[in-house]
């Protein structure tokens, strides 16, 4: 229970600020009255010595400090509930003049500095900025760059994102990749390249046939008059044997047993675009269950996916049994990226490894006929991307024998040639074509004048276009193209501060800092050409202007950035891989159960985002955004296919809301075991808003029991009968316990799993087999700080929602770290209080909070 | 990951690609004399360069072709090395040892030179790799302060790693560093090199101006986090400076002509040779004192007698004995050409020793079982350096010794002052000095 601090600012004489080191007096009498008998410099109870503490300063070391003070008084927490009391009329007065001390003493120390740090972008804005500076959808940058720290939950704050000369060389590097992308090196579109590719074509799926991992299907049946091998017997012919009986090229469909692993990817290698842009991709997909030989129906809709090979999954789609179906999706694919194919749902396993290979194998796999692909489909050309750098300058072929350095060009062609005739660019023959100008200076000017505010997404003034273009003088003076010379400006501007920082003057923002950090905020990147118009105009700070431009960017679909990267981040789902189940313990968990996980908490979070749906939804929502991987771990019948769709919940099923869904179930416990105490502590900090303080030191860590003993809860028996741990893990254990009704891939458990003692288990959906017995029962049973009880995880959300504006107070202040990249502090309290005040009549809906903080003080100042 | 048909590259010639310069390096001496007695001399008195090479073969070693049964002095040569036994007498090899934790199959060959824990497991962020760590600090004595080097797969995966975890693209073109090294070129080449490092010092420069005209707009505490840009322009820059420096000085002139790159994937043993031959070129002339070479045959079907399967698919025999039989041969002809480099480190002299003497050449592979994806039992031998040669150090086989105690040994031999690199407990137990 905060007190409302709406008023209590006015009219009071404030005294004078405690870094005087005058303790005021009403501050003195009542920490001599009501702590000092505990807290003096003899008894120092808890480590707290109040004498020495009020002599110090009041500065940033000792300021949080006195929050938890004022905190602890206004929970009534302290004095301790056995101890004499003080009056109301002395608590609120106490209260009243620690808050007058800080919010001043906090205001004066921001006056210099704002409430939030000046900062760099963190790597994945910058690989945003870049991608939609030069409309580049899959420019990959963000991992040539370290990765960045976290301070206050989030890399979006100052203190997490330092900069180091590593940093810079891999700007310089990057700059360069992007250039190198964007700047178009032929005159004309590229030919239209489309074919079709069959999966007996390319090497990795060769290997998987020869080494047992696959099989060559026609008419939904084994082929055996293409490749005998798996049947026969035969020690199988190396591929070189292979190729040279021609075998190969094998046009008909192929069925794959083998899942993605660190030696097999199903890689279309005969396919690597020379133009990056968009491809449309078809493919035809189906699957079934080998049976030595048999080719029978599947007994579930297999899933597959599509992946560029530099940056992961593109897509999944449902290969249903015995049927072959087909899917389209339209892709930016890189310069020499290629499509690789994965069989998403099977079980890994290596068939070619086991005894009788495939002849003795019964396994589920999933077949492909072929995959289509067409592109780069160009609506006009050169693409926006070579236009953002040279306007509409011609480009026109170089003269070889002018004396000038040519500008630097990078061969390009595949290693298979035949079937892509056009595709060859080999640059000692081939002509070069660069955008040229016949009045350097003034185009470059004219050019940057364009890209820089873009860039630097503020103004930029005339001197500053000048400074730029005599960088550009001063390189055109040693004998290069234009384009070299150009290219040395654009590379010095994304390696400047002006890029690579986020400006923000102190005071009420500027516009154009204003629309740069609503845009980092709901889009990862920079204002589109609307917000800058508006920003030009000095029009977006109008509420009204705001307010509509906030709603216009969570419509757009760059808002899926905002979804993605804050939930993952608030929720710490980035920890997803962090551990791996145990296999023993969890042989149903298996990759594309883990790709489900995260997809569910996202579609969720914009469930609730879209809909403006209530906060309290947050802990309990009567539905749940499932596809047919969650819905068979959560036991929701019904449910098939691999697109997560929303699902409302039956009654008595135990989900509904965060802290039920298997991805924060997974990032709260470990391989094997789960702890009350971490999820406890999670819920926390991620739902409440209130963190736990740090354990003292020296405790020991806990270690778990897997076999079948005794139970984590009997382990941790000293926090509740230790009143030195009970004073922290009354508050901190209690949600974990009711949580210990989920294991740690996130399945419902009454019983512990073990690996020896316990009693038989069923084997649970998606595994083979079963290596794991049932151990002691579970208890979700536990008890509230106040002495609220409840039985089980149901009550416990029930006593959750007793407080929605808690919950709500929370996610606004998770919100406002991630837009500001500063955690609300005890100044910014008042405002917190009177943005939610704003979403209560929603009930906190959550598309509300969000766009109440777009409209606080607490955004639209630094 | 194993791709088959090469994609085109994509970096640009950056001036700081250019003049080859490896990450992370301090700010250099530009001040030190150059190469040969000179430099050594002005190194310190007495101090002998010390080289290191570091070999990793990512496909495993059949266990019972690799390990004698017998430890101590008095071990029978295993038929591996049978082949390099005319240089028993120079090398010492290990058995029972492994990186701690290191584990996830295939992926612990991001780990060899680095010990880092689980590099299977997502989310896995490498450290500094033994060679980095040595560049550290003696990287800029030389010309090229590390030479990365793959023979293998069509990508440029490396076992070099930066201090931030960062892997340094691999060099895979013989000629391309004999060119480095020794091909002065022409007046205009040495030029054009000089003036895109003085491009990229204006570069540097003009940003750093920038920084200077946004300062003015700063509170005091928002100044703190501009001045890392500054430090890092600051860092970059001399960088630069060093590099440049480099292109003005003569380079050595050798007898052995530019090589030519052979571009036939299959051709394992002859790829193998030529690298050998650039790199004991590098040593001998103080080119680079430190080198690793990662050998990638994933996806080959070498060109070897008897071999007609890509080496991957036979690592995992399943003890068949004709897969085993084919496997042999491909690994044979790994300790032929390492043969072959020893004995051409042995005929070198530097002074009073022989190259090998001043060279630590440490040969092994990331999995002790291919076949299992198992990680202990690493087959891991260290040749010349001026050890005390001739043993088979026998280890726990269950609860295997640190590996990374040979780096620390390794370093200390160098002249690096440390006791520790990644998960080590001291240094390699039995390994003595001569």
């Amino acid at each position: 229970m905060r007190s409302r601090l709406a008023g209590i600012l006015s009219g009071l004489a404030i005294v004078a600020s405690l870094a005087a080191a005058e303790v005021p007096k009403t501050t003195r009498d009542f920490v001599e009255n009501h702590c000092a008998d505990c807290h003096d410099a003899d008894t120092k109870k808890g480590g707290l010595d109040l004498d020495a503490f009020l002599a110090a300063p009041l500065d940033e070391k000792t300021f949080s400090k006195w929050v938890r003070l004022h905190d602890l008084v206004s929970d009534g927490e302290m004095p301790p509930k056995k101890k004499s009391q003080p009056t109301a009329e002395e608590r609120t007065a106490f209260l009243q003049e620690v808050t007058g001390s800080l919010v001043t003493n906090e205001l004066a120390r921001r006056a210099a500095n704002g409430r939030s740090t000046f900062r760099r972008l963190n790597r994945t804005e910058y690989e945003n900025t870049l991608r939609d500076l030069f409309d580049l959808p899959g420019l990959a940058v963000r991992d040539m760059l370290p990765e960045d720290g976290r301070a206050d939950g989030y890399d979006k704050v100052a203190a997490g994102l330092d900069l180091s000369h590593v940093q810079l060389e891999k700007y310089l590097e990057a700059a360069n990749k992007a250039l190198d992308a964007a700047i178009a090196t032929q005159p004309e579109r590229p030919p239209l390249f489309k074919d079709r590719l069959y999966p007996g074509d390319q090497y990795m799926i060769k290997i998987a046939l020869t080494g047992g991992d696959g099989v060559c299907l026609k008419d939904l049946q084994y082929d055996p008059s293409v490749f005998p091998e798996p049947l026969a017997g035969k020690s199988d012919r190396g591929l070189r044997e292979l190729e040279q009986s021609k075998l190969f090229p094998y046009r008909g469909s192929v069925g794959l047993f083998r899942h993605d692993d660190d030696a097999f990817h199903a890689d279309f290698a005969r396919f690597a675009p020379i133009q990056a842009g968009f491809y449309r991709v078809r493919v035809s997909v189906w699957s079934f269950l080998w049976d030595k030989g048999q080719v029978l129906p599947s007994p579930t809709t297999q899933v597959a996916s599509l992946n560029a090979s530099d940056r992961g999954v593109l897509g999944y789609f449902d290969a249903p049994s015995l049927q072959p179906t087909e899917h389209e999706m339209v892709v930016w694919l890189n310069r020499g990226e290629h499509l690789v194919f994965n069989c998403a749902s099977l079980v890994p396993r290596r068939v070619g490894e086991e005894k009788g290979r495939a002849a003795q194998a019964t396994t589920p796999g999933i077949a492909i006929d072929w995959l289509d692909v067409e592109g780069p489909l160009f609506d006009s050309w050169p693409a926006p991307a070579h236009q953002r750098l040279f306007g509409d300058l011609p480009l026109t072929q170089f003269d070889k024998k002018s004396g000038i350095k040519p500008p630097v060009r990078i061969p390009q062609g595949q290693h298979a040639p035949a079937n892509l005739p056009n595709y060859k660019l080999d640059y000692p023959n081939q002509p070069i074509w660069t955008a040229t100008s016949s009045a350097p200076e003034q185009d470059a000017e004219k050019l940057l004048r364009d890209f820089l505010p873009r860039a630097f997404r503020h103004p930029v003034g005339d001197e500053e276009v000048a400074r730029y273009v005599g960088l550009v003088r001063s390189r055109l003076a040693s004998k290069i193209t234009f384009e070299e010379a150009m290219r040395t400006a654009y590379q010095a501007a994304l390696c400047s501060p002006d890029f690579l920082f986020l400006h923000e003057p102190r005071g009420p923002l500027e516009d154009h800092a204003l629309a740069s950090r609503l845009s980092y905020f709901l889009w990862g990147s920079l204002p589109d050409a609307e917000l800058t118009k508006l920003a030009d105009a000095g029009r977006l700070h109008a509420p009204a202007t705001l307010r509509a431009q906030a709603e216009r960017m969570l419509n757009d679909p760059k808002a899926t950035r905002f979804v993605t990267d804050f939930t993952d981040q608030w929720l710490d789902l980035r920890e997803m891989d962090l551990t791996s189940p145990d296999k023993k313990l969890y042989p149903e968990f298996h990759p594309i159960l883990r790709d489900a996980m995260p997809a569910e908490t996202r579609a969720f979070f914009r469930e609730l985002l879209v809909h403006n749906l209530p906060v309290r939804d947050v802990v309990h929502a009567d539905f749940a955004m499932l596809n047919q991987r969650l819905a068979e771990l959560y036991g929701i019948p019904g449910v098939s296919g691999c697109e997560v769709r929303r699902v409302a919940l039956p009654k008595g099923t135990e989900r509904g809301g965060l802290l039920t869904q298997a991805s924060v179930l997974k990032v709260t416990a470990n391989g094997t075991t789960t702890s009350p105490v971490k999820r406890g502590a999670w819920v926390m900090r991620k739902i409440l808003g209130q963190p736990p303080q740090p354990p003292p030191p020296l405790v020991p860590a806990v270690e778990p029991d897997i076999s079948g003993v005794t139970t984590i809860r009997a382990q941790l028996e000293k926090h509740r009968s230790d009143p030195v741990c009970a004073g922290c893990h009354a508050k901190i254990d209690p949600a974990g316990l009711a949580l210990e009704s989920y294991d740690v891939i996130g399945g419902w458990r009454e019983r512990y799993r073990s690996v020896e003692k316990g009693d038989k288990a069923e084997v649970p959906v998606g595994a083979r087999n079963i290596s794991f017995k049932l151990g002691p029962a579970v208890d979700p049973s536990g008890k509230l700080p106040d002495g609220r009880a409840f039985a089980n995880i149901d009550e416990l959300e029930r006593l959750l929602l007793a407080n929605e504006r808690q919950l709500a107070r929370n996610l606004a202040g998770q919100l406002l770290t991630y837009a500001t990249g500063a955690a609300p502090s005890f100044a910014d309290r008042t405002e917190v209080e009177r943005l939610l005040d704003t979403t209560q009549k929603s009930s906190y809906g959550v598309h509300d909070l969000v766009l109440a903080v777009v409209q606080s003080a607490l955004f639209t100042n630094k | 990951m194993p791709t088959h048909f090469s994609r085109p590259t994509l970096s640009r010639r950056t001036f700081l690609r250019g003049a080859g310069i490896a990450l992370s390096l301090p700010l250099l001496d530009a001040m030190r004399p150059i190469f040969g007695a000179a430099a050594r001399a002005a190194e310190a008195p007495t101090a002998a360069p010390r080289r290191m090479l570091a070999i990793e073969t990512n496909m495993g070693l059949i266990a019972d072709n690799f390990f004698p049964k017998e430890t101590g002095l008095d071990w029978t040569p295993s038929p591996y090395l049978q082949i390099i036994q005319q240089h028993r007498k120079d090398f010492t090899l290990f058995s029972g040892t492994s990186h701690p934790a290191v584990d996830g199959g295939h992926a612990a060959e991001l780990a060899f030179l680095t010990a880092a824990a689980h590099p299977g497991a997502g989310g896995f962020k490498n450290s500094i790799s033994l060679d980095q760590f040595a560049a550290e600090q003696i990287g800029a004595r030389t010309r090229i302060p590390s030479l990365t080097i793959l023979v293998g797969s069509e990508n440029r995966h490396s076992l070099s790693f930066t201090r931030s975890g960062v892997m340094i693209p691999a060099e895979k073109s013989a000629a391309a560093i004999y060119r480095r090294m020794f091909v002065q070129g022409t007046p205009q080449e040495v030029e054009a090199r000089v003036n895109d490092l003085r491009e990229g010092r204006s570069v540097l420069d003009f940003v750093n101006d920038s920084a200077k005209q946004m300062q003015r707009d700063l509170g005091p505490r928002d100044r703190e986090r501009l001045d890392q840009y500054f430090t890092s322009v600051r860092d970059l820059e001399g960088q630069l400076v060093g590099a440049e420096a480099w292109e003005h000085r003569p380079k050595p002139k050798v007898s052995m002509p530019e090589p030519k790159d052979i571009t036939e994937n299959d051709l394992l043993v002859q790829r193998l040779q030529q690298m050998f031959a650039v790199l004991r070129l590098a040593l001998e002339t103080d080119s680079t004192r430190l080198i690793t070479l990662f050998i990638n045959p994933f996806s080959m079907v070498p060109k070897i007698d008897g071999v007609t399967h890509e080496t991957h698919s036979i690592t995992h025999h399943g003890n068949r004995p004709e897969t085993l039989h084919e496997l042999a041969l491909i690994e044979a002809a790994h300790f032929q050409t390492l043969d072959e480099l020893l004995t051409g480190l042995k005929a070198a002299k530097e002074d009073n020793e022989t190259l090998l003497d001043r060279t630590q050449v440490l040969f092994g592979s990331c999995m002790g079982n291919a076949n299992a994806h198992d990680n202990h039992n690493l087959p891991v031998l260290i040749a010349g350096g001026g050890y005390k040669h001739g043993q088979h150090l026998g280890f726990d086989h269950k609860q295997n010794y640190p590996l990374p105690n040979l780096f620390v040994s390794m370093l200390q031999r160098m002249g690096l002052e440390t006791d520790k690199f990644a998960s080590s407990t001291g240094t390699m137990r039995g390994l003595e000095v001569a």
